[in-house]
C-alpha cells in the first residue's frame, strides 16, 4: 500500500490546499539512519471540504498535518495554501499565515496553558495580531465561546476547572477566533468519552457551517472519520493507500488495508461476533527500514513478487475512488487475513 | 506445559460464585465533602464468564474495580458492603493479607501500558517477579514460564524480549506484556480497566482476541471495563452500565442491546458513530454533564440529562427493578420501550422540554 502518485488530485485552481510529493524525514541520532515518516504523499482539499486522514499510529498522518503547517518544514514537496507556496516562506512571512491556518490537538488539557484564564487563551491570537480594539476583541471572544457552548461568564476560569470535553471546546474556540480558512484537527476526539466525542463531532460540523471552515480531520478511528469527512485518505507507513468518498470507502474498500481497518472497528451489536480471521495480524514495520515496493506487503495476504519490486501508483478504480495497490479488492469482495501471525 | 497455580489461601466454598459483591460503597473524604464514587453496587460473576462494566469518565467504574481488589489507599477512603471472592470475604482483609490474592488469584490490566510497567526493569524480571513471589519455583523454571507466557500472548522472539525494557516495545506489545504479567500465576479473575483505550483499532482487536483466547484456555473470569459499548458488545456475557457510582442497568449482553430499558443506556448507544450511517449524520448526544458526586441530585441521578424525565424522576430515586428476562435489572420510573416510557417521551417532546427546563446544557 505503499503508494504514491497524484491521480487523485483535482483542479489546482479550485483547491484551497494542495500538497504534492510531500516527504518528511527525521534523523535518528548520529546513526545516519532516518525515519521515513512521510514518503511522497500528495493531497488536495477543496474549499469547504473535510478531508479525513486515517491510519494506525506511525502511519504519518499527524506528521502530514504538521508538515502542512511547516512544523517542521518538509524535506521536499510543495504545500500550496490559498495560492501561497508555504514551503518557500520563512520567518515573518510564514508567521503571517498562522491566523489563517489553525490547529486543534489531541489532548485538550495539555494543549491549553494551565496558568492562563480561558479568556486570555482564546484572545491571544487577536492580541498578537492586533485585531480590533480591546472591546471588539472581548466581544469576539464572547461570541466564539458562546458558539462552542462555553458560557462566557466562566471565561475567567482556568483550564483545570473544565472537563476534557469543555477544554476541547475551548481549543476549538481558540482556533476559530482569528477566522482561519483551514483548521487541521489532529485526533481531536481520541481522548474523549463516546458521549462527549459525539458532542465535539457535532460541534465541529456546526463550526464548519457557521464560519465557513475547511477541515483536515486526522484520526485512527474510521467510524469517526467517516462521520465528518467528505473525502477520506487512508495512510500506512508514510504512504497513501486509498482515497475515496467515505460512503464508497465503507461500501467497497479497494485496498486490503482499508478492509482490515474497517474489520477492526468494534460493532456495538452483540449479534456480530468479532471475526478473528478478518483482523490484521502483525505490527507496523520500522519506518527506518520500510519494506521495498508496497510497504503493506509484509502484512498483506495478497502480496506477490510484484509487490516487493514495484511500488503501486494511485489509480482510479471507481468514480472518485483511488487506490495504490497492484491487486485491489473488487466491490463486495472480502479478505481473509488468516490465522493471526506475530 | 502445565502452569503451576497459586494455592487458594482459604477453603473455597463449593457452589459459590467466583465473585460476589453486595452493596459495595466506596466514598472518599475530600476537602469539598464526601465523594460518593461507588454507591451501593451489587454484582456476581461466575468462573469463565466476562462481565462488561460501561460508563462515562467519572461514573465510578475504575474505583469499583480498585475497591473490589482492595487497591485503594486506606487514608480518606470509606468502604462498606461485602466482597466475597471464591466464598472468602475480602473487605476485612489487610493489604498484607491481600498480597496472597493480588497477582495470584486476581490480577489487573491497566489502561496505559507504558506507565503500568516499570520503565527501569527488564520485561523478564517484571514477569518472573510475581511468579517467584507466589509460586515455589526456581529461577530457571520461572524464566521458562515467562518465555512461555510471552509466547502465549504472541510476542515474537520471546527469549530475546525478556532482556528488553518497556520503551523498546510498541504500545500493543507493551499491553501484551502487561497481560503476560497479569496471567503469570494463573489468576481466576482478571480485571481489565480500559485495556485497549490507548491502542489503535487494529491493535485493539488483536489484544481483545488474545484476552478471549486466554480466557477460554484458563477458564478465567474477566471484568472488562470500558467507556465504549462497541468493545464489550461482542465480548461480554453480561454488561453493567454505571452512572454516578451506581449500576443503572444490568443485563445479559444481547438483552441489554435488544431490550434496553434505561434511557442512559439508550443515549450511550446512540452516541456511537456507526459505520453504516452515511457521512455527516448528526450524532445523538447526551446534554449536560454527569452529576456532582459530593451533592448528587435528589431522585434519579440521570434525570437532569434525560429526554423522558418527569417530575417524579426529580423527587424519587428509582430502585433497581428486575426486567422480564432473568438477570435484567434497571433503574427507571419510565423505562424505554414500555408504554409509560414512550408516553413520557412523547409528553416531553410535545412540550419541547424535559422535567428540568434548561437542564440541557
Amino acid at each position: 500500500m505503499a503508494g504514491r502518485g497524484t491521480a487523485h488530485l483535482r483542479d489546482p485552481e479550485a483547491s484551497l490546499l494542495r500538497v504534492e510529493h510531500l516527504v518528511v524525514e527525521f534523523p535518528v541520532g548520529r546513526t545516519g539512519l532516518v525515519v521515513n515518516a512521510v514518503s511522497d504523499v500528495s493531497l488536495d482539499i477543496l474549499e469547504g471540504e473535510t478531508l479525513g486522514i486515517v491510519g494506525e499510529s506511525g502511519c504519518g498522518k499527524s506528521t502530514t498535518g504538521r508538515a502542512v503547517m511547516q512544523l517542521p518544514p518538509p524535506k521536499s514537496g510543495t504545500v500550496v495554501y490559498d495560492g501561497m507556496e508555504l514551503t518557500a516562506l520563512k520567518g515573518e512571512a510564514l508567521r503571517a499565515t498562522r491566523p489563517r491556518l489553525q490547529m486543534i490537538f489531541q489532548d485538550p488539557i495539555s494543549s491549553l496553558n494551565p496558568r492562563r484564564t480561558v479568556r486570555d487563551i482564546v484572545r491571544e491570537g487577536l492580541d498578537i495580531w492586533g485585531i480590533g480594539d480591546k472591546a471588539a476583541r472581548d466581544a469576539k471572544v464572547d461570541e466564539v465561546l458562546e458558539a462552542v457552548g462555553i458560557d462566557p461568564a466562566n471565561a475567567g476560569r482556568r483550564p483545570h476547572e473544565f472537563s476534557g470535553g469543555q477544554c476541547q471546546r475551548i481549543s476549538i474556540a481558540r482556533a476559530v477566533v482569528t477566522e482561519p480558512k483551514l483548521i487541521i484537527c489532529d485526533e481531536p476526539v481520541s481522548a474523549l468519552d463516546v458521549s462527549v466525542q459525539a458532542q465535539i463531532l457535532n460541534l465541529l460540523e456546526d463550526m464548519k457551517a457557521r464560519y465557513g471552515l475547511t477541515l483536515v480531520f486526522i484520526a485512527h478511528d474510521l467510524a469517526v472519520v467517516k462521520n465528518v469527512s467528505d473525502r477520506v485518505m487512508v495512510m500506512y507507513l508514510g504512504k497513501v493507500c486509498e482515497v475515496a468518498a467515505p460512503d464508497s470507502l465503507y461500501a467497497s474498500p479497494a485496498h486490503p488495508y482499508t478492509a482490515a481497518l474497517l474489520a477492526a472497528i468494534p460493532v456495538p451489536d452483540p449479534g456480530v461476533r468479532p471475526d478473528t480471521s478478518r483482523v490484521l495480524g502483525g505490527e507496523i514495520p520500522s519506518p527506518m527500514a520500510p519494506p521495498s515496493g508496497c510497504r503493506f506487503r509484509t502484512r498483506c495476504p495478497r502480496a506477490e513478487e510484484r509487490c516487493a519490486t514495484e511500488e503501486p501508483e494511485l489509480r482510479t478504480v471507481a468514480d472518485g475512488q483511488y487506490v495504490a495497490c497492484h491487486f485491489p479488492l473488487d466491490p463486495g469482495e472480502t479478505i481473509d487475513f488468516g490465522p493471526r501471525a506475530g | 506445559m502445565t502452569v503451576p497455580v497459586a494455592e487458594p489461601t482459604a477453603e473455597p466454598v463449593p457452589g459459590a460464585p467466583l465473585l460476589e459483591v453486595t452493596d459495595l460503597t466506596t466514598h472518599f473524604a475530600t476537602p469539598g465533602g464526601i465523594v460518593r464514587a461507588v454507591d451501593g453496587v451489587s454484582l456476581t460473576l461466575e468462573r469463565g464468564k466476562t462481565l462488561g462494566i460501561v460508563g462515562e469518565s467519572g461514573s465510578g467504574k475504575t474505583v469499583l474495580s480498585r475497591s473490589i481488589m482492595g487497591l485503594l489507599p486506606k487514608r480518606g477512603t470509606i468502604r462498606g458492603g461485602s466482597v466475597r471472592f471464591d466464598g472468602v470475604e475480602l473487605m476485612t482483609r489487610s493489604p498484607k493479607e491481600m498480597r496472597d490474592f493480588w497477582g495470584a488469584r486476581m490480577a489487573m490490566i491497566f489502561q496505559d501500558p507504558m506507565t503500568s510497567l516499570n520503565p527501569v526493569m527488564k520485561i523478564g524480571k517484571q514477569i518472573t517477579e510475581s511468579i517467584r513471589h507466589h509460586l515455589d519455583v526456581d529461577r530457571e523454571y520461572a524464566t521458562e514460564l515467562a518465555v512461555n507466557l510471552l509466547r502465549s500472548v504472541r510476542i515474537p522472539e520471546p527469549e530475546r524480549r525478556l532482556r528488553d525494557y518497556p520503551h523498546q516495545l510498541s504500545g500493543g506489545m507493551r499491553q501484551r506484556v502487561c497481560i503476560a504479567v497479569a496471567l503469570a500465576c494463573g489468576p481466576a479473575l482478571l480485571f481489565a480497566d480500559e485495556p485497549t483505550t490507548a491502542l489503535d483499532v487494529t491493535v485493539q482487536a488483536q489484544v481483545l482476541d488474545l484476552m478471549a483466547a486466554q480466557q477460554r484456555e484458563r477458564f478465567m473470569a474477566i471484568v472488562l471495563i470500558t467507556h465504549d459499548l462497541g468493545v464489550v458488545a461482542g465480548r461480554a456475557d453480561e454488561i453493567a452500565v454505571m452512572y454516578a457510582g451506581r449500576i443503572v442497568e444490568k443485563a445479559p449482553t444481547s438483552v441489554l442491546f435488544t431490550q434496553t430499558r434505561m434511557p442512559y443506556t439508550k443515549a450511550l448507544l446512540s452516541s456511537i458513530p456507526k459505520l453504516e450511517h452515511p457521512s455527516h449524520s448528526r450524532l445523538a448526544t447526551i446534554p449536560g454533564r454527569p452529576p456532582n458526586l459530593v451533592a448528587p441530585p435528589a431522585g434519579c441521578k440521570f434525570a437532569p440529562r434525560c429526554a423522558q424525565a418527569q417530575p417524579r424522576c426529580l423527587e424519587e430515586d428509582p430502585p433497581l427493578v428486575p426486567g422480564v428476562v432473568p438477570g435484567h435489572e434497571y433503574r427507571c420510573w419510565f423505562p424505554v420501550g414500555t408504554p409509560e416510557g414512550d408516553d413520557a417521551l412523547a409528553r416531553n417532546q410535545a412540550a419541547g422540554t424535559t422535567a428540568i427546563a434548561g437542564g440541557a446544557a
